[in-house]
């Protein structure tokens, strides 16, 4: 069995020298080339690492604000208004990784370590379950106590726990690259997507912001999502933390990731995460490399363009102003009610205790709050777990790119799942401005023929005490 | 031992008509059930389980008029 020990023979495909060319050449583009990779985009086609590079090195206003609409006209396309919600339960913050910018790191020896016990777990899926959760994503730090077998252990507790009608019905996992062995061990427990986020792709910047540990291999985490998906892992998350290095540079990096997955297994990541660098415990920040608001913005269109059939996830890093001007452009998936401290649902602390944390959170507000928030700006909130239970992953995925999908599946899925919150769990004023979306979306939204004939029915079966109902 | 899959995709193959009726032929893995095979095109239609045990699921679409031939199909492939 390969470990991290273990040399990786495999060329890595992270070109830097391409890149740099790329950032440099592609900086004076015509407006006729920058239009030809707008219409690529506008037609759903994943673009190449020079189109995006144009677009990278378009500064201008008009260009800028081009891109945006384009990107907005996308993520109506593909996304319509849904927005899917999760929550983060992080399970341990034991680490041996030395990371510069992590209140996790080893070094940190004032931060309080603990590991979630199945005791705990419990708590903590009932507290969240009593919420309106239904989607997870499990966070592990990278220590020995923390294996394959005690990640699928902890993912089959998740699933065990029901608290009245709450349930949680997709598990997602960010954690450490396995082997491919202990991968079949994880898939096995049902798990959704499995996140292994690069940080960053420049390999000079990840040996200075990793200088020990399991983490410091860059190419036994680089290749981690080949071995996952030579595991089976067809649902596969990739990630760059901004702020560690040049943040078109790492545009790039995540862009030569999905070329790779695409040529080496026919299906590109299922999403992609973007997390800005904030403080944490002890964290070194390289102030050249901060990445702000609008650099962010740009980043999510970008990616939006490039990327189009691709989730682009928006963490709670970012405080709820900058998640509301950022969801438009692009965004598909948010976290919410969010609390990163170990316990921190159970415990429901007020203030965030940093000593505990990975990093501070941005976005405090409760997952009744942010339903109300997004659905008073008209996107409707979505639990849906559908394609996953259906077989609909990984390749079979692809049908996503057709219209059809998203106004039979997605759409309607969402539509229920917001009812289902509304019955449960929803405060009386969120309810009622949920109610209010929910008439004006089966007015306006676009549904095929068949969902329009039925899916009143299966509200009704919601609303009368039926539920997990969907296309 | 298990029987070889393509032994029943032939089967089905035969019985569903590709261009109107999907057979989504899944594994389970806890919660997440994932593709062996497919057969036909999605019709975008709502999904019907036709066959379930604690080791597979099998969903069609479009497919009530054949849903109990595949599933005496699966039933006979699986025994």
């Amino acid at each position: 069995m390969l470990t991290w020990k273990d040399e990786i023979k495999e060329e890595s495909f992270i070109t830097p020298e391409v890149i740099e060319k790329l950032l440099v050449e592609k900086k004076n583009s015509t407006d006729e080339e920058f239009e030809a990779v707008i219409e690529k985009s506008k037609k759903g086609i994943r673009l190449e690492l020079d189109e995006v590079s144009i677009l990278l090195n378009s500064e201008s206003k008009e260009r800028i604000n081009r891109i945006f609409e384009t990107a907005k006209s996308n993520k109506e396309r593909v996304y319509g208004h849904r927005v899917v919600l999760f929550a983060p339960l992080y399970v341990g913050n034991k680490c041996v990784n030395n990371c510069t910018y992590c209140g996790f790191k080893v070094d940190n020896v004032d931060t309080v370590r603990k590991t979630l016990s199945m005791d705990d777990i419990q708590d903590e899926i009932e507290a969240l379950e009593e919420e309106g959760h239904k989607r997870l994503i499990m966070v592990y730090g990278t220590h020995p106590d923390y294996n394959a077998d005690f990640i699928a252990a902890t993912v089959r507790k998740v699933y065990s726990v029901k608290t009245g009608n709450g349930e949680i019905r997709r598990v997602n996992i960010n954690a450490a690259p396995q082997s491919v062995e202990d991968f079949v061990k994880i898939k096995d427990a049902g798990i959704g997507t499995y996140q292994i986020f690069q940080e960053s792709y420049h390999p000079e910047t990840y040996a200075r912001v990793h200088p020990s540990g399991e983490k410091s291999k860059f190419k036994w985490r680089l290749f981690g999502l080949d071995r996952a998906m030579r595991a089976g892992i067809d649902d596969i998350g990739i990630g760059a933390l901004f702020g560690l290095y040049d943040w078109k540079y790492e545009v790039l990096g995540l862009m030569q990731h999905v070329i790779h997955l695409e040529a080496e297994f026919g299906v590109g990541p299922h999403t992609i995460s973007f997390p800005r660098l904030t403080a944490a415990n002890g964290a070194v920040v390289d102030e050249k490399y901060v990445v702000k608001d609008n650099e962010l913005k740009r980043i999510i269109a970008i990616l939006r363009l490039a990327v189009p059939y691709t989730g682009l996830i928006l963490t709670a890093r970012e405080n709820a102003e900058v998640r509301k001007e950022c969801m438009e452009l692009g965004v598909s998936q948010i976290d919410a009610g969010t609390k990163i401290e170990i316990k921190g649902y159970s415990k429901a602390k007020e203030k965030q205790n940093i000593k505990k944390e990975q990093f501070t959170i941005g976005d405090t507000r409760t997952l009744d709050s942010t339903m109300k928030e997004m659905m008073l700006d008209g996107f409707v909130p979505s639990f849906c777990t559908a394609c996953y239970r259906l077989g609909r992953t990984g390749e079979h995925f692809m049908e996503f790119s057709k219209p059809g999908f998203i106004h039979q599946f997605c759409t309607p899925n969402a539509i229920l799942t917001m009812t289902e919150y509304l019955e449960d769990y929803a405060s009386d004023e969120t309810k009622k401005v949920g109610q209010e979306l929910l008439e004006k979306e089966l007015k306006t939204a676009k549904l095929s023929d068949n969902v329009k004939a039925t899916l009143a029915d299966k509200i009704k079966r919601v609303k009368n005490g039926e539920r997990d109902l969907y296309y | 031992m298990e029987k070889e899959i393509y032994i029943i995709k032939d089967k089905l193959e035969k019985i569903v008509d590709s261009k109107k009726s999907k057979i989504n032929f899944t594994k389970k893995y806890g919660r997440r059930n994932e593709t062996v095979f497919v057969i036909g095109e999605s019709q975008y239609m709502e999904s019907t389980k036709i066959y379930e045990d604690d080791k597979y699921v099998v969903f069609g679409e479009n497919i009530e008029d054949i849903k109990d031939e595949i599933k005496k199909e699966i039933v006979e492939y699986l025994k």
